[in-house]
């Protein structure tokens, strides 16, 4: 017996909404399943078993668009889920950030988990229990809520460029979603007309973002390309920073280790000429010395 | 001593595994969980959890009915297994095994009672007819696992209750909680091997102890490789990792 939905049309809405949502949380992690099994990296492991996590909570949005009846299947998918992601979002912050937890934090962290986790047990034991939900929602939110604003507190100490501009998408996703769940919690104390279309499509707009987010990342590090190789600069690298031909070819020398003089003589200017064009690369670059240049240009790595 | 000492416990535990057979049934928490009733297994599954995070898998060498019983084949069937080769085969029982209690908790809408002696008469598990047959049926399957494929091979493959303890100690190892291990001193070792062909879960012991500490998830602190040992390279005792 299969009980379907007689669906009006905000229902429509909220059913594409969660197959958006819960496919393109599949196909991202196709995506990255294809990234990590060309690299092999700790990340791209962490972020496999995230993507997982989404989905499994995602899963039971998504059923419950569809059908009138509850699946227990997708419930303790779900709440399998929602453990894995508490469990993983600490470690693939710290190691985004490349930071290793003290034991004293990671004992306080494992405490908070176990904690979860048996409220979260108890809860599904003893359903009646309506405290027990609350308390493990609060804690789901406050540690997704700590460990989002850890990660934008700290994500100035990141070099790689791109990752940095994926993490502030990231957070003004978060920041969207804050808002928009504050209005969900207010719908439910002020009854007003035009919030309620709101009403249970935040989470799922957040999983969106975050999927398609992390898809795209995928993509994108899948088809970049070292900056700088063999001497040689990539014209990505020259169209991204709009940087002139003959400003490449100053980068080249300089990464091969002339100084300006050096690299005057070999392309016939002057030293005060190359000094004028690092003036401009750096500004183009937003960098301030010959070594952060370096830097910049050694930053493509596996994460 | 601490051979001696386990080795009469484990026996007593598999002498008296007809009485206590349904404390440690995969079966009956099932149907428990089918009427909302917490079962004295699960109790006792929960237990194992907590213990192991201090304790490592010593029930496993010290009171395991089932292991004492694989123990004592350990004399007549001799044959190393390949742990890495098979041991994935009961987390492939384990996983479904916890869905189908926890689904059937939801079924029944929750947890209604907690009852340790849940199906047995005064706490003693073979009473009837049918419970006799099932343990039978029970202790042959491990008996013939064991003599068919190797030392303790059932531990490796259908054992319901290693998971558990497995998640403990490494929970325990990752937060460097004080537990019972092995130590040992590699620059004594003269790599006889002898611990190698003693170990009843088949681990290259020599190999797995050329870093300091000898914590593989499947090494049951049975005590053999340190009696075993004529250079005194391995020690038991409490310690961090």
């Amino acid at each position: 017996m299969v009980y379907y939905k007689n669906m009006n049309s905000a229902e429509i809405t909220r059913f594409i909404i969660n197959s958006v949502a819960i496919f393109s949380g599949i196909f991202a992690l196709g995506g990255v399943t294809i990234l990590y099994k060309q690299y092999k990296t700790r990340i791209l492991k962490l972020i496999i078993i995230f993507l997982l996590s989404i989905v499994l909570i995602s899963n039971r949005f998504w059923l419950d668009s569809i059908f009138s009846k509850e699946f227990i299947i997708s419930g303790i998918a779900s709440f399998l889920g929602c453990a894995m992601c508490i469990i993983i979002l600490p470690y693939l912050t710290t190691s985004l950030l490349s930071i290793k937890l003290s034991l004293m934090k990671l004992r306080i962290l494992w405490v908070w988990n176990l904690l979860y986790i048996g409220l979260a047990l108890s809860y599904y034991l003893l359903p009646e229990q309506a405290l027990l939900l609350n308390i493990t929602s609060l804690m789901l939110l406050l540690s997704i809520l700590f460990w989002v604003i850890f990660l934008i507190i700290n994500s100035k100490n990141i070099n790689d460029r791109r990752l940095k501009k994926s993490l502030n998408g990231f957070a003004l996703l978060s920041f969207i979603f804050l808002i928009f769940l504050t209005l969900d919690m207010l719908i439910t104390l002020l009854p007003i007309e035009v919030l309620s279309i709101i009403d249970n499509f935040s989470i799922m707009f957040y999983f969106c973002g975050i999927n398609t987010g992390i898809f795209f990342f995928a993509d994108d590090f899948l088809s970049r390309e070292a900056y700088i190789e063999k001497g040689k600069l990539s014209s990505s690298f020259l169209e991204n920073f709009k940087l002139t031909l003959r400003e490449g070819e100053i980068i080249e020398k300089v990464y091969s280790g002339s100084t300006n003089k050096e690299v005057g003589e070999q392309l016939y200017i002057s030293s005060k000429t190359v000094e004028n064009h690092l003036t401009n690369i750096y500004q183009k670059l937003q960098i301030k010395s010959r070594t952060k240049l370096i830097i910049e240009l050694n930053t493509w790595q596996k994460l | 001593m601490y051979q001696k000492t386990r080795i009469a416990i484990a026996t007593l535990s598999m002498i008296l595994f007809p009485l206590t057979f349904y404390y440690f049934s995969p079966y009956l928490s099932i149907m428990g969980a089918a009427e909302g009733i917490v079962s004295g297994s699960i109790i006792v599954f929960i237990m194992l959890f907590l213990s192991s995070i201090f304790l490592g898998r010593a029930f496993c060498s010290w009171v395991c009915p089932a292991g004492a019983i694989q123990d004592q084949l350990l004399k007549s069937r001799t044959k190393r297994v390949n742990v890495k080769k098979i041991s994935w085969i009961k987390y492939v029982i384990w996983v479904p095994w916890l869905m189908t209690i926890l689904f059937m908790f939801k079924r029944a809408g929750g947890a209604k009672q907690v009852d340790f002696l849940y199906q047995t008469e005064m706490g003693i598990s073979v009473t009837s007819l049918g419970s006799a047959i099932t343990f039978t049926i029970v202790i042959m399957l491990f008996y013939l696992i064991s003599l068919i494929f190797g030392r303790r091979s059932a531990c490796h493959t259908i054992c319901w209750m290693a998971p558990f303890m497995v998640l403990g100690k490494k929970l325990g190892e990752l937060l460097q909680v004080p537990s019972l291990r092995l130590k040992r001193d590699p620059s004594k070792c003269i790599e006889c091997k002898k611990c190698n062909s003693v170990c009843p879960m088949s681990l290259n012991v020599v190999d797995l102890s050329r870093n300091k500490d000898l914590s593989d998830h499947n090494c049951i602190l049975c005590g053999r490789c340190v009696d075993v040992c004529l250079q005194d390279v391995i020690k038991i005792g409490i310690g961090r990792g």
